[in-house]
């Protein structure tokens, strides 16, 4: 008897777990992101809307797109029973999401061992399409639909050099937080500032746990530089509150993530007043496709899509495009469809790259295809002020900061 | 030939000298009494023989060889073997299994050699536990383990064996099982010491004794040479009865405290049994015994710390369907053997502690009192408890039972552990109490001549029985040459 | 010795009726059970560490984190074969684990407990505050695979497990298990038995760490990741205590069952969120106030 009650229990559990896994007739695609980040939030929202339009359109080619969405909790390990449970259980033909470099690399041998596109529509280190060059028939699964870190050094580079030359700015400190992606970034910052004529007197990096900015910013102080140079994700509402209530006469220049959505204004009760950072997308003409959007996700979350939501909406159009043109949800042909890709979208013109670049399936970072935009907060608004063609407002510079 | 050398051993911990040069031998096939009073320093002897300790001075030898510096193990090896008194062995092992780790060899290894279960059988058979070979230890009565703890120390195949009191909490019969079969493998070629505080006991086992007082060899010899040595008889006797504190003349005979108790069990060991106890008000009963002859549980009892069967009234109530704490607010205080002192609070905090429902100024009043009768609380009132010397200690114990202004005070040894001069300063307070304060007091003492010395009334707490119940002199003449051998 | 053939009758069930889940269960459950066997060889472990030497280990991750970052470390950042680097964070654990023993010698109980608790947390804080070569709280990818194929993977933790189970369980019931227990009993005595306890000290905690260690190695190459969370952190600590309690401690074998019901009940609560682990924690007293002695007592009787 008592063996019996065992046999009972383990066919069960077998059953209850495995009853989810029930063939189902539309597109699966899953989302693995950070639920509770602003990012992480903002993949999920993109991916929704998204989804929302492509099937009140009839879906891709009348098969409506089912989401499921996985929270990892900000943790590698649980990523990746997500993405084998996307797989396995859910059957999706695709995984996107992820901001954190750390998951996205940690994701990239489940998408080799279990054939399955990842797309990374939050991720920048360079070290995820790197792998996918040198070794394609293993990785070729792996997209990174966002501008790698070295990149964006070069977005922050282009945007001092193109629009703030005629503050006749000289010194530079870089700062940024202590992570995988960051790496390249100040690598990459290092080279371009001092080509523009920027000389960089001084470079730190710090936990992301860091609560206390106070030692950091008086070593900062001490070496008086015009900008601040950034690299922050995790982080990046206390600096910036410390900044403006110590009103430390330096310009903020550089990524601050959680700065390019419209809620930081109240989260730093306008403490942001002047912070400048890189970003994929914004409320900004970079394709005729950006504002209609942008309106639409505030309708729908009262909120402006921080860059997640620009790259996985994207991200969405075009695996649903992909999907139409291979006509099928096979995964070779599917990624032949993606590398095809010629779309014109919210964040703009995007490519991949060939698995002949370093970069291979990276989006191509180039003026008139994509290159990002510079977003500053000006008077609670956040303007965009870099590319000049998409540009809805002149750099400002605050009163308290060194012109 | 000597097995075993002791030479001029010393053995301290911090201050205090637990062996003060102590010299003795154990020649072949010798059984050897190491006996002493409690805290006389035997276990230390003991510990320092198997390598527990290792001594400040002097040498051991064993086989002519120094070893008092090697560790416990290698000692083993080389031939001494120990019987612990209070052994923890293997709960969920069979008695087989238990003998059987005795039988390993110090070598890492995943199988058994072959013929183990065997050789283990043969030792169990040496010491009558065959019947027992597949039965948990965990189940078992104590005097089946102690065998089975002999035949562990057999399996070592000593040249050396040390029981440590192997009768302690054993039953008449157990005893006399357990001596019988001592006595059968003493004629097995090796030597034996056997360590007891219990000079009766080993009396007729031994071929010489060694009595052990606060540390120090007091006598060498045959039993009989021992026992009629003067000082083994203070020690273990008490002084001569015009030592006796003076009687006091105004006890009434109204009987305060009565206590008829059938049967104490713990799990099965029946500790006490057909107890009767009567107690007249102001009197200065003791109740003395052996270690575990039931001394403390009997005092438990009488303040409900311990199940029993029974009935015990205080001045006409009822008291076995009560609670401690309501024997204790009736007006019973104990001196628990333990103290039981809140080690970290001051010495006042600790007298306040009772008190804590009377109003400041009873408070005040009563400190005072209590200070006056110890003065030396007072001067270190504000000093932790727990770094008070023993004696202090003890007194502020007994002071702590005082705050609450007892009728009856029961103590449990109140005198272990302490230094002779500490017992005359404690000797006088009970005196004090006893026919100033005019308090009932029922005192547990192993220290005869402690207990004798202030008795009205003393009886002999022995194997669970309660005999006597004479008057101290009475008690002298009678008991007490048999209490001693 | 009538339990004895019965743990061996549940052994080879448990191994058995797993055995074949490639074929019963959903890819994805087969997953959970590959990483349910290295978690049991983590819980055996801690068994035979604290059911039969008596050590009381708050810290088992402290060994398994170890081994676990060690391997990915060594895959990361040079070219060893994968081997190499798996043989290198099972010697780490190892010394991880004798790091363990001089404390072990003189602290007993819970002092010693606290020492073991203090090694989880420093190790913790140590891979956080290295975060640029350990990734941190995140956690890094490891490059390495021994194979994509999923059924080659579950048999291998199958096997692994099930070795493991065979060493320790003969480990356990050897002349030496029984030593070990002596010496926890009380080391004094196991002294006078003549038996040098240091030297078996050292052994029991090698033991442990060899296959924890090891066990660690294996699963962070198999999920390609290692993280805080999975391999060092109080919660994996609390689990593999839970499962050994509920699987019924000082039986090598019990320790198996209680991963499976842990890690298998987790993941069918998985709708629960958060709460899944309170959940958990309630059903798993629930199972220790019906069976004292563990899951395994349904099969084997009260010990």
């Amino acid at each position: 008897m008592r063996y019996l009650k065992l046999l009972v229990f383990i066919v069960g559990l077998v059953f209850i777990s495995t009853s989810a896994a029930l063939a189902v007739r539309p597109i699966n695609v899953a989302i693995i992101a950070e639920e509770g980040t602003l990012v992480g939030d903002a993949i999920v929202n993109g991916a929704k809307l998204a989804v929302k339009q492509i099937n009140a359109k009839g879906g891709v080619d009348g098969k409506p797109i089912k989401l499921f969405i996985y929270d990892d909790h900000m943790k590698a390990t649980d990523a990746v029973q997500a993405f084998q449970r996307a797989v396995y259980d859910h059957h999706v033909v695709a995984v996107i999401g992820s901001w954190i470099s750390e998951i996205a690399l940690s994701l990239e041998p489940w998408a080799a061992r279990l054939h399955t596109i990842y797309i990374t529509t939050g991720a920048a280190s360079p070290k995820i399409t790197e792998k996918v060059h040198k070794n394609y028939r293993r990785y070729k699964y792996i997209f990174q639909l966002k501008y790698n870190a070295i990149e964006m050094a070069k977005t922050v580079c282009n945007f001092i050099h193109d629009d703030l030359a005629n503050y006749h700015y000289k010194t530079a400190y870089v700062a940024s937080e202590n992570a995988a992606w960051t790496q390249p970034l100040d690598e990459e910052y290092l080279k371009c500032l001092p080509k523009i004529g920027i000389k960089v007197v001084g470079h730190l990096r710090f936990s992301p746990n860091t609560t206390d900015f106070t030692p950091i910013f008086s070593k900062i102080k001490a070496k008086n530089p015009d900008i601040l140079i950034t690299g922050w994700a995790h982080t990046g509402l206390q600096e910036t509150v410390q900044w403006h209530e110590e009103k430390l006469p330096f310009l903020i220049v550089g990524i601050n993530a959680q700065a390019s959505t419209s809620d930081f204004w109240k989260k730093s009760n306008g403490a942001t007043e002047g912070i400048i950072t890189q970003a994929e997308g914004s409320p900004a003409p970079i394709t005729s496709k950006t504002i209609p959007f942008v309106k639409s996700y505030e309708k729908m979350y009262n909120i402006t899509p921080a860059y997640g939501g620009y790259t996985t909406y994207d991200a969405m159009y075009i695996l649903a495009n992909a999907i139409k043109k291979a006509k099928t949800t096979n995964t070779n042909k599917l990624i032949k469809a993606l590398e095809a890709t010629n779309y014109v979208g919210v964040m703009g013109h995007i490519k991949f790259y060939p698995k002949s670049s370093p970069f291979a399936h990276g989006i191509v970072y180039k003026k008139g295809l994509a290159t990002g935009v510079m977003l500053q907060w000006q008077h609670g608004k956040l303007e965009t002020v870099w590319p000049s063609y998409a540009a809805t407002a002149k750099v400002f510079i605050p009163p308290f900061v060194k012109k | 030939m000597n097995v075993l050398e002791l030479i001029n051993v010393e053995k301290r911990f911090g201050g205090i000298v637990a062996t003060n040069n102590v010299s003795f031998n154990v020649e072949e096939n010798e059984t050897l009494g190491l006996i002493g009073p409690n805290g006389a320093g035997k276990s230390t002897i003991m510990h320092l023989i198997i390598g527990i300790h290792r001594p400040n001075e002097g040498k051991i030898k064993f086989l002519g060889e120094e070893i008092q510096n090697l560790p416990i193990h290698k000692r083993i090896k080389k031939g001494i073997a120990v019987m612990f008194q209070h052994s923890r062995p293997l709960k969920r092992q069979s008695v087989l299994e238990n003998i059987k780790v005795a039988l390993l060899k110090d070598k890492i290894s995943i199988k058994f050699p072959k013929d183990i279960n065997k050789k283990a059988e043969e030792l169990a058979k040496k010491v009558a536990l065959q019947d027992f070979l597949n039965r948990h230890s965990e189940e078992l009565p104590f005097g089946v383990i102690r065998r089975m703890e002999l035949a562990k120390a057999l399996a070592l195949n000593p040249k050396l064996l040390l029981l440590d009191e192997p009768f302690a909490g054993l039953n008449h019969s157990e005893v006399k099982e357990f001596s019988e079969i001592v006595n059968s493998i003493e004629k097995q070629g090796f030597s034996i010491i056997l360590i007891d505080h219990n000079v009766k006991a080993v009396y007729n086992m031994v071929d010489r004794m060694v009595a052990i007082h606060s540390g120090k060899v007091i006598s060498i010899g045959t039993p009989s040479e021992v026992i009629s040595n003067p000082e083994v008889k203070r020690v273990f006797l008490g002084e001569e009865s015009s030592n006796f504190l003076e009687k006091k003349d105004n006890i009434s005979d109204e009987e305060i405290l009565s206590v008829k108790i059938k049967s104490l069990k713990y799990n099965k060991a029946e500790a006490l049994r057909n107890i009767e106890l009567k107690v007249n008000r102001g009197q200065f009963v003791s109740i003395v015994g052996l270690n575990g002859a039931g001394k403390t549980s009997l005092l438990k009892s009488i303040l409900s710390l311990v199940k029993y069967e029974g009935e015990i009234y205080l001045e006409g109530k009822a008291l076995h369907n009560l609670k401690t704490s309501e024997i204790v607010n009736l007006g019973m205080a104990f001196v628990p053997e333990t103290r039981e002192l809140f080690k970290y609070l001051s010495v006042e905090e600790n007298l306040e502690i009772p008190m804590h429902d009377l109003d400041n100024k009873t408070l005040k009043e009563r400190l005072d009192e209590v200070y006056s009768i110890f003065p030396k609380l007072k001067e270190r009132r504000k000093q932790m408890a727990g770094t008070l010397s023993g004696g202090e200690q003890q007194m502020l114990v007994i002071a702590r039972a005082l705050v609450r202004k007892p009728k009856i005070m029961v103590m449990d040894e109140p005198t272990l552990g302490l230094a002779p001069i500490i017992l005359e300063e404690i000797s006088k307070i009970l005196d004090y109490m006893h026919k100033e304060l005019d308090l009932t007091i029922i005192l547990a003492e192993q220290n005869l001549h402690f207990a004798l010395k202030h008795s009205d009334v003393v009886h002999l707490l022995e194997h669970g029985n309660l005999i006597c119940g004479c008057s101290r002199k009475e008690f002298s003449e009678k008991i007490g040459e048999k209490y001693l051998a | 010795m009538l339990g004895k053939s019965k743990l061996i009758i549940v052994f080879i069930a448990i191994f058995l009726i797993t055995g074949v889940a490639p074929w019963v269960v959903s890819p994805y459950i087969v997953g959970v059970i590959t990483m349910a066997f290295y978690f049991s060889v983590f819980v055996m472990s801690w068994d035979l560490l604290f059911g039969y030497s008596g050590e009381v280990n708050f810290g088992p991750t402290f060994q398994i984190g170890t081994g676990a970052y060690v391997t990915a470390l060594l895959n990361l950042n040079t070219s060893l074969p994968i081997g190499i680097c798996i043989i290198g964070g099972t010697v780490a654990s190892i010394i991880a684990g004798l790091v363990l023993v001089a404390p072990a010698l003189r602290l007993r109980g819970p002092y010693f407990g606290l020492i073991t608790l203090v090694s989880v947390f420093l190790l913790g804080e140590m891979i956080t505050i290295f975060a640029q070569y350990t990734g941190g709280e995140i956690g890094i990818s490891i490059p390495a695979i021994i194979t994509t194929n999923q059924i080659t993977n579950f048999y291998l933790a199958w096997g692994f497990s099930a070795i493991s189970a065979i060493a320790m369980t003969i480990i356990a019931n050897s002349p030496l298990g029984l030593i070990l227990q002596a010496s926890a009993q009380d080391p004094q005595e196991a002294e006078s038995l003549k038996f040098n306890i240091t030297k078996y000290k050292i052994l029991a905690f090698s033991v442990s760490a060899l296959f924890s260690g090891l066990s660690g190695a294996l699963l962070v190459i198999y999920l390609g990741t290692v993280s805080v969370s999975l391999v060092v952190s109080i919660a994996v600590v609390l689990q593999i205590i839970i499962s050994a309690i509920i699987g019924g401690r000082r039986t090598i074998i019990g320790p198996v069952l209680g991963a499976f019901f842990i890690i298998l009940l987790r993941q069918w609560l998985q709708p629960l969120e958060q709460l899944s682990y309170a959940v958990v924690s309630i059903l798993g007293l629930i199972v220790l106030m019906l069976l004292p002695d563990g899951l395994i007592s349904i099969f084997v009787g009260k010990r």
